[in-house]
Order: C-alpha cells, then sequence, then structure tokens
C-alpha cells in the first residue's frame, strides 16, 4: 500500500473594498498576481503534460468574493500593468540587475497573458482543474473568523459556515467535501455544525489530532473520525514542513541589496513586506552576495522539491513498519507563501508535483480521494481544542482582547433584530454582512503582529459602526437607503444568501443502511462527552 | 511617492459612501455576564460587565454588614489543581483579565461577584470552559467497526437543498438544557 501525501493550500486576502486603502488592495492583487496565478499556470501546465498529480485547493471564500467582483478583477490587472511599467521604466545600475529586471518583467508578462486568457476567472481555472481531477476544491468559514472564540454564539458561526458552504458552491457549482478552518482553529463538537452542510472532512493542526480525546493510536498519520458527526479530521504534519526554506530566511533581499536595486521590486510606499522576487541566490548555491539567476534558482527550488519528496518517502517507510496501514502525510500550507514569500515556491509546487508522480512508495492525492479508498479502520475520537501554531494568542491577547465584547454583543443584538419593513429586511442583510466582515480574523492579526495595526482597528471599527448604525435604524424602522446604497456598493461583493431556517436543517447523517453496522459498544461514552459551551473538552 | 501610483483610482462612478459615525460602540449592557475564551493550555481571557441591580442584589444576599469587595473569582473545577480558586480584584464593572491558570487540561469556571470575609455572592458566572491540553486526553481507546463505511462518498450526491427536509436537530444536542437559542 502506497503512503500518502496530501499537500492542502489555502489562499487567502483581507477583505477590501474596491475602493479601499492602496495598501490593502494591494494584499489581494499580489496575492494573484505573485502566488495565484503563478500556481495555476505551474498546474496547468502539468495537467497538460500529463503528470498525474493531486493537490487540495482552499481559496477562502472572501478571495472568491473579491476576485468575481469586476471592479477587482479591473484593479488585480491595472496593477499588474503598472508592475510590468515600472521594471521597464527602471534603469538598471549593472547587466546582472538589468537580467533580473528582463526576468521578472517576462514572469509578470506571461501572470498578464494568463490573468487575460482566463478573463480574470481564477475560480472558473480552478474548477476545470478539479473537474480533471487535478484539484479538490475546499470551503471555508466565510469571512475567515476563528470561530472557537466566537463563543456560544452558535448562530453566528452557523452563519459562518453556512455562508462558506454557499459562496464555494456558488462559484464551483458543487458541494464541498472538506473545510479549512481558518487559522486552524478547532474547538469540540465544531464538527458537529460542519456536519450540517454535508462536509465529509476538516483539517486541524497537529496538536488537535495528538492531543484528542483518546489520544492518536497513529499520531497524525492517519485521519480520525469524530464520533457524532462521523465527519473526519486530517492533522498537519510539523515533520513534513520543517523541509522547507524558513520564511525569515527569505526576507534578507531589502537589506542586502542597494535601494536603487530593489526599488522596482518594492512597493511605492516602502518595504512594508518582503518583494515578490528574489535577487540573492538561494542558500544552498554558492553563497549569498551575487544577483538573482533564474534558471539556478529554479534548480535549487527542483533540489529542494526532490529532497523534500525523498524524505516523506523515507518517513513513509518508517512510519509503513510501525503502522498496519498506510500513513498519511498532510501537509497544510498558506499558498500565499509559495510565490508571494518564497519566490521559488510555485517552482517547488511543481516540481514536488512531478517528483511524487515519479515515486513508487508514495502518491500526492487529496483528503477527498482518500475517503473513496480504503483508510481501515478508523480511531473513533474527537479532536481537541487546537489552534495553528501557537494557540490563540495573536487572536485575544492585550492588544485585541478588547474586540471580543463588541464582536459578542453585536451577534447577539443581530439574532434578536425584527426587521418591519422591505428597506428595514434589505438592511438586516446588510448588517449580518457588515458583521461578518467585522469577525474576519485578519483584523486582530494585524493588530497583534502589529503589521497592519492601523488598518486592523480602523476597518473593525468600520464595520462594527455601520452594523450598529444599521441596528439602529432597523429598530426604528427608519432605514437611510441612500446610506445602506452606498454601502452595499462598497461591500456588496459579499454575497449573503439568505440563511436556511434552523428548523429546517438536520444533520447530514448517512443513511440508516450505511450507519454502523451493528450498535457501537462505546456509545454510551459519546453521550458521556461533555456538552458545555466551547472549550470545554 | 503617492501610495496609490501604482493602482488605479476607484471606477467612475463608483461613489464611496461617507464612513458610517463613529458612535462610542454599545458594550453588552444591561444585564450580567461573563464570558471566559481559553487563549492556550496556561491561560484563560475573561471578560465582564456587571450592573447597580447585579452588585446590589449580590449584596443584599450577604448575611451581615461587613465591607465586600468586587472580584473575579476562578474555580478550577476539574484537572489536577480542582479545587484551586483564585480571586482579582475587580476595579471596573465592564472589564477584562488574561488569567493564569497554568494547568493545561482543567476545567475553569470565572465567577464576578462580592466578598465580604469568608462569604462570596456572585453577581455573574460564565459557563465553563477547559484550557487545551498538552498531552492526549485519557479516554480508552475504540475503533470503527469492521466493515464501516465512509460518508458519502459521491458530492455529486449531495445538494444543499437536502438540508431542507425536515428531521432531528442535532443542535438540540448541542444546546445546554435550559439554554435558549
Amino acid at each position: 500500500m502506497k503512503a500518502a501525501l496530501c499537500l492542502v493550500l489555502h489562499h487567502h486576502a483581507p477583505p477590501v473594498s474596491p475602493a479601499g486603502p492602496a495598501r490593502a488592495r494591494r494584499w489581494l492583487y499580489d496575492e494573484v498576481i505573485d502566488s495565484a496565478l503563478p500556481l495555476l499556470a505551474a498546474w496547468r501546465r502539468l495537467a497538460q503534460e500529463g503528470v498525474p498529480f493531486r493537490v487540495a485547493l482552499a481559496p477562502s471564500p472572501l478571495l472568491l468574493e473579491m476576485l468575481a467582483d469586476p471592479r477587482h478583477r479591473g484593479g488585480c490587472a491595472a496593477h499588474l500593468e503598472a508592475r510590468i511599467a515600472r521594471l521597464a521604466a527602471a534603469r538598471p545600475a549593472d547587466e546582472a540587475a538589468a537580467q533580473v529586471y528582463r526576468y521578472d518583467r517576462a514572469r509578470l508578462e506571461a501572470a498578464r497573458d494568463l490573468f487575460a486568457e482566463l478573463d480574470a476567472d481564477l475560480a472558473g481555472a480552478w474548477r476545470a482543474l478539479a473537474e480533471a481531477g487535478h484539484l479538490e476544491l475546499l470551503a471555508g468559514a466565510a469571512t475567515h473568523a476563528v470561530l472557537p472564540l466566537m463563543r456560544a454564539d452558535r448562530a453566528a458561526i452557523r452563519a459562518q459556515i453556512e455562508q462558506g458552504v454557499r459562496v464555494h458552491q456558488r462559484h464551483f457549482g458543487a458541494p464541498p467535501r472538506g473545510f479549512w478552518l481558518p487559522e486552524g482553529a478547532y474547538a469540540p463538537r465544531l464538527d458537529r455544525l460542519l456536519a450540517e452542510w454535508g462536509l465529509a472532512y476538516f483539517l486541524v493542526d497537529g496538536h488537535g489530532i495528538t492531543n484528542a480525546f483518546s489520544g492518536s493510536a497513529y499520531g497524525v498519520y492517519a485521519p480520525v473520525r469524530c464520533p457524532d458527526s462521523e465527519l473526519l479530521a486530517f492533522g498537519h504534519d510539523p515533520q513534513s514542513t520543517r523541509g522547507l526554506p524558513p520564511v525569515e530566511g527569505l526576507r534578507d533581499v531589502g537589506v542586502r541589496r542597494r535601494p536603487d536595486f530593489v526599488r522596482p521590486y518594492t512597493h511605492p510606499d516602502g518595504l512594508e513586506q518582503a518583494p515578490p522576487l528574489r535577487v540573492e541566490r538561494l542558500p544552498d548555491n554558492d553563497g549569498i552576495g551575487g544577483a538573482y539567476e533564474p534558471d539556478q534558482g529554479r534548480a535549487a527550488a527542483e533540489r529542494l522539491a526532490a529532497a523534500f519528496v525523498s524524505a516523506r518517502v523515507a518517513q513513509a517507510r518508517w512510519l509503513s513498519a510501525r503502522m498496519d496501514r498506510a500513513p498519511v502525510l498532510t501537509v497544510l500550507a498558506d499558498a500565499g507563501w509559495f510565490g508571494g514569500w518564497w519566490h521559488e515556491g510555485p517552482a517547488f509546487v511543481e516540481a514536488v508535483c512531478r517528483a511524487a508522480a515519479a515515486e513508487s512508495a508514495l502518491t500526492l492525492t487529496t483528503p477527498g480521494a482518500l475517503l473513496d479508498g480504503d483508510l481501515g479502520r478508523l480511531q473513533v475520537t474527537s479532536p481537541a481544542l487546537s489552534a495553528r501554531g501557537g494557540w490563540f494568542g495573536p487572536w485575544v491577547d492585550g492588544e485585541v482582547a478588547w474586540i471580543h465584547p463588541y464582536l459578542h454583543d453585536a451577534a447577539d443584538r443581530l439574532e434578536a433584530l425584527k426587521p418591519a419593513s422591505e428597506p428595514a429586511r434589505r438592511a438586516l442583510t446588510h448588517a449580518r454582512r457588515e458583521l461578518m466582515l467585522a469577525q474576519c480574523s485578519d483584523w486582530p492579526l494585524m493588530m497583534s503582529t502589529r503589521t497592519a495595526t492601523e488598518i486592523g482597528v480602523e476597518r473593525l471599527l468600520d464595520h462594527l459602526a455601520a452594523f450598529h448604525r444599521l441596528r439602529e435604524e432597523i429598530e426604528r424602522d427608519a432605514v437611510d437607503e441612500t446610506w445602506l446604497t452606498a454601502r452595499e456598493g462598497e461591500w456588496g461583493w459579499l454575497g449573503l444568501e439568505e440563511p436556511a431556517p434552523v428548523d429546517h436543517r438536520r444533520p447530514i447523517l448517512r443513511p440508516a443502511a450505511q450507519r454502523l453496522a451493528r450498535p457501537d459498544p462505546n456509545a454510551d461514552r459519546i453521550d458521556a462527552l461533555p456538552r458545555g459551551p466551547w472549550g470545554e473538552g | 511617492m503617492s501610495s496609490d501610483e501604482t493602482l488605479p483610482p476607484p471606477p467612475p462612478g463608483f461613489a464611496t459612501p461617507p464612513p458610517a459615525p463613529r458612535p462610542r460602540l454599545p458594550l453588552p449592557a444591561g444585564h450580567d455576564h461573563v464570558v471566559t475564551m481559553p487563549r492556550d493550555p496556561w491561560s484563560v481571557l475573561v471578560y465582564w460587565g456587571v450592573t447597580d441591580d447585579g452588585v446590589a442584589r449580590a449584596r443584599a444576599s450577604l448575611a451581615g454588614e461587613a465591607p465586600a469587595r468586587l472580584v473575579l473569582r476562578l474555580y478550577v473545577v476539574e484537572g489536577a489543581a480542582a479545587g484551586a480558586v483564585q480571586d482579582v480584584p475587580v476595579v471596573e464593572w465592564n472589564g477584562r483579565h488574561l488569567a493564569s491558570i497554568e494547568v493545561p487540561g482543567a476545567r475553569v469556571i470565572a465567577s464576578v461577584g462580592l466578598v465580604a470575609g469568608d462569604q462570596f455572592a456572585h453577581v455573574a458566572r460564565a459557563d465553563a470552559v477547559r484550557l487545551p491540553r498538552t498531552a492526549p486526553g485519557d479516554e480508552p481507546r475504540r475503533f470503527e467497526p469492521e466493515g464501516t463505511p465512509r460518508l458519502a462518498t459521491d458530492p455529486a450526491a449531495f445538494r444543499l437543498e437536502q438540508c431542507a427536509a425536515a428531521g432531528a436537530d442535532l443542535f438540540d444536542l448541542l444546546t445546554p438544557a435550559g439554554e435558549a437559542r
């Protein structure tokens, strides 16, 4: 039996209005230009060459909705043109710099051509690859909220899941089987809410599995089945990502090169993040200091990919000798890392797909594909409260602790609203949208990491203030439709569908004939699980 | 250099609405509440709001006229430190505190109330939360029965519309007894 390697990538960008601050719009456009388009080009190339590969991709509902807005599409195309124009106008100091400029310009022009060929429809391109069996597309929470921090606001959590699934279905025409939990944050019993929408599995950080209620017989190397919902949980394998270059190691450009050399790659208002182009050699070349040589960079990425796959094969062999089944290695990563922070990332992913296709001991596949095969008898246990990397600190620590009473209170007040007229009903829909945008995990993260504190505070307060203005207008049944229309024009790209009435929803359980073949002798233990608020267990 | 240099202006005819006025955002008011959120295996974030009426009721339930002070009381009700109690002075009637518990896996209940001598009268109490574990839980391991089929293997077989079918509502199981939806 072949071991399975599941590479799950997550595309996301903070929500921004088409008329929002340039810096915030660039986060979205650069995610598309430097990461999404190069990755897409790599996958299309592999598909055209007939290389067998399967990768799971979880584009956030926010990203999907923003990229469906023609204003954002136009903005992205214009930003791409502007970056090309800046490179064309740059005056390189020497031939080495000129070579790098030419390379980057050609790269951006290829991205522009692909964007035009797709008619700016990335979702359509991802969908085509999914229909060809190369991608498995996952859903996520509607506005990337950290679900376990939404207290016992189950209506708010339900809304995040429901609207996320609906966005997925609207863009991809099929229901998702898998769910990407924002920031990897899981709380016991969240799986039951996911089950309501027919999802079959979700992804958690490794410690959610290894610290599960009954521990994990196979560590993160086999999914576990949640006792009540019957969903499967796949845990991130931290060992797998140790082979990848550290992010911090990639931020050398701005400090080691002359400003005039890197200026064409940096944003006009400064080095707010690593430039999208590596202009130093990779560490495993002949040292640093020389100008970037694209061929060498690509070759180094391919060597790294080969080493990555060989390390996974060795790991799988070691595990196979100790397990009664084929191990599953699940790697969760931000797609924006590949290309955005790590210039050769898309080349690395492409090379991993090629190397895995040629490997007899390992299959590059997706959790959904594994569900269709034989996973063996799975352990039945509930994953533990967990979050990606460092628990919940970035979302609850001192700088951001103040936001939670406001968010929880607003969720409570939303539930109590009873619109009395058509304008009030329309205002209620938009109030729901404003609250969901306020719940986005990016705002507290910007504050706690101090990467864009002012934007984080501004957006959170703006959405909350708009929510309360609408709430008051609904309560008074006196909606300012002019203001509402303007606000919808700014944020209406986030489509919200009428939530299904609670009484009409039910958990999607398997048909009776497919239920457990015989009574579970431990069924009483399921009932014994604590049923308190989030965080229990 | 303008920060908008590389970006187009907003589309023609696109009216940016005036920013929403910045009122003082309302906090939960009119009811006593305490909410606890686990931060990591060693600490919890607690926030609370108490009212004059709530404090008066708590004061009335204390025996005698002894001076009382408002505290945030944290009980560890399960885990290695079960029975431990921690009092934190409360100076704001709407406040928050990052409490260090230092017992991974512990079950914690936070309460804001008046303490007078050895008496404690709570004004509001949070639901219990359990800190994340740093080690596996101690439940016995169990596995699926032989021949357990997987969940729906054909994604096309499921449509959201199926959710409209009537049936048992699992959320009944999720809702603690007595808690309104």
